[in-house]
């Protein structure tokens, strides 16, 4: 991008004109063909993301955690504790002498969620560039107050906001590395709610979508049409596979684009990876595995979409969770 | 001047918010729409049923998970009900029901699905953490250091008891009387009695199963 013989300023209008090109593209697809275009972008994009995501993440990390590795601690804590919870609560209600029912079950885990991210945004505020964050522990009780009174709002809450947050590490990373782009990316950031209300406004009397096959069901399940039975079903998975879609599109392309000081194979700009000898060995196995991975997920499609996408839903929720503590470090 | 006159717009649209958001309004009635019915006949079936889309009524439970049981909590699972073939023998059911009679006006003796038992320990937990919320928020407005802290809690103590007390004023209204429905169906009836009502998860067909009785008497009044 900066051998283009373009001024920064209209670079980065490029830049968000190229952001602008993805979502309407996105909305245009979600509204029109929802199912299919779900089940096409999580194919070809999820498990790419997963891995380009991690790379950045490698990128960021500090080399040693020093003064930062209580915050690291209780991160590592919440991200495999929460998921391992997360993930084990369906086999908990299978079983026959299981005390707590579901609604108790994910009251207890956004609880505890909620509890995680305020201890981490008081932990954050407390190192530079240190900041206010009394009032995290009142909104904090006051949302654990909403999540008993409807336990399985805050889930879909996550499931539909989870998807800004890449927005939100662009617009970090753009203050750090082209930082003239930014007015030009904010500007463009508008086009966002303007394509979330033309999605209401032409689809909310649609009726709902066709099709009683398990993987029709897992798509407009999790898009929430059994919780907002009143809301048609092509509505809310027409707004999912967007927000999706333009999360998937600011990782696997936007980020890349402006967040890789190199190429994705060269580890020299991992300064975990600069440490040399194990650790160095360490995150080329970890690259290496992570492709594996996205190799197996693209042969777990293709043998049966349906299941592995419910898996990977689930599994999928550590790195929603690994998002919270980079993006406090990144603000 | 000027926060005293902010204050004061703030707090008398406080005032009337209870009864500017009817919150005690009910919801409207749902405008009739045109929805696929069909009709099956299971000879085996020991009563009528009607199986109507979750999407179509306000009630609401948790999806059945791949490989979870579907008693997983305390909603009745959803069945799966339809036959898989015709009886054999059997001429196809005739759809003798006028099939575009919306949802809404179709008059059955039916029983409902059991709606979802509530936790009561649920509202006990929510009220202990919004109390420890306003009392976090108390002592977190009156320790910090800056001189507007003091207007702030003035101005949100006033909020709260203006709010308070304009919705004990305004919103415990009963809500209005709602016009009479369209009286019943003037058809001749092929039968009265009694389905079993049961909602399903995704789907957009209302399915009436027939057991053989009552297949055998829409029959013999049709002729």
């Amino acid at each position: 991008m900066s051998t283009l013989p373009l001024s920064k300023p209209d670079q980065g209008r490029l830049f968000a004109g190229g952001f602008a090109f993805i979502a309407v593209l996105a909305a245009m697809l979600a509204g029109w063909i929802p199912i299919a275009f779900s089940i096409a972008t999580v194919f070809l994009f999820a498990g790419p993301h997963n891995w380009l995501e991690a790379r950045y993440i490698l990128g960021r990390l500090p080399a040693r955690t020093g003064k930062l590795w209580p915050f690291f601690a209780v991160s590592f804590l919440g991200i495999v504790g929460l998921t391992a919870g997360f993930a084990l609560i369906p086999s908990y209600l299978r079983n026959s002498s299981a005390m707590l029912e579901a609604e108790s079950l994910y009251g207890i885990w956004d609880s505890v969620f909620l509890v995680w991210l305020a201890t981490l945004v008081t932990m954050r505020s407390r190192t530079n560039p240190r900041f206010e964050a009394g009032w995290v522990w009142p909104l904090m009780f006051m949302l654990v107050a909403g999540v008993w009174l409807e336990p399985f709002a805050f889930g879909f809450a996550l499931v539909y906001l989870h998807p800004l947050m890449a927005l939100w590490l662009l617009d970090r990373e753009l203050r750090r590395s082209h930082r003239e782009w930014l007015p030009a990316y904010r500007r463009g950031l508008l086009v966002m709610p303007m394509l979330l209300l033309a999605l209401v406004a032409r689809l909310h009397s649609s009726p709902n979508l066709p099709g009683d096959d398990p993987v029709s069901r897992a798509i407009t399940g999790h898009a929430g049409d059994w919780f907002l039975a009143g809301v048609s079903s092509h509505l809310l998975v027409a707004l999912h596979t967007f927000l999706e879609m333009v999360h998937y599109g600011v990782w696997v392309v936007l980020i890349p684009l402006v967040g890789y000081r190199s190429r994705a194979w060269e580890l020299e700009t991992i300064p975990v990876a600069r440490r040399g000898g194990v650790w160095r060995k360490a995150v080329v196995v970890l690259l290496l595995f992570g492709l594996l991975l996205v190799l197996t997920l693209w042969s777990c499609f293709l043998l049966d979409y349906g299941t592995t996408r419910s898996v990977y839903f689930t599994v999928a929720m550590l790195h929603v969770l690994a998002e919270i503590p980079f993006l406090l470090r990144m603000i | 001047m000027r926060t005293i006159i902010a204050a004061g717009l703030l707090l008398a649209g406080l005032s009337i918010s209870p009864k500017v958001s009817r919150a005690d309004i009910p919801p409207p009635v749902p405008e009739p729409k045109s929805i696929p019915v069909k009709i099956y006949l299971d000879e085996k079936a020991k009563e009528s049923r009607i199986l109507v889309p979750q999407n179509l009524t306000t009630v609401r439970f948790r999806p059945v998970r791949p490989g979870l049981p579907p008693n997983a909590g305390n909603v009745p699972p959803p069945t799966s009900p339809l036959p898989t073939s015709p009886a054999p023998g059997s001429a196809p059911p005739k759809a003798d029901i006028d099939t575009d009679t919306p949802v809404s006006q179709i008059e059955a003796d039916v029983e409902y699905a059991a709606e979802p038992i509530k936790n009561p320990n649920h509202l006990m937990i929510a009220g202990v953490a919004l109390t420890m919320g306003l009392g976090c928020g108390g002592v977190w407005l009156l320790r910090r250091p800056d001189a507007s802290t003091l207007r702030g809690v003035v101005l949100l103590v006033a909020s709260g008891v203006v709010l308070c007390g304009s919705t004990l004023l305004w919103a415990n209204a009963p809500p209005p009387v709602r016009p009479p429905v369209v009286g019943k169906i003037d058809l001749p009836i092929l039968s009265d009695g009694k389905m079993k009502l049961e909602v399903l998860q995704g789907g957009d067909t209302i399915s009436i199963i027939l057991d053989k009785e009552t297949y055998a008497k829409l029959q013999k009044e049709a002729k």
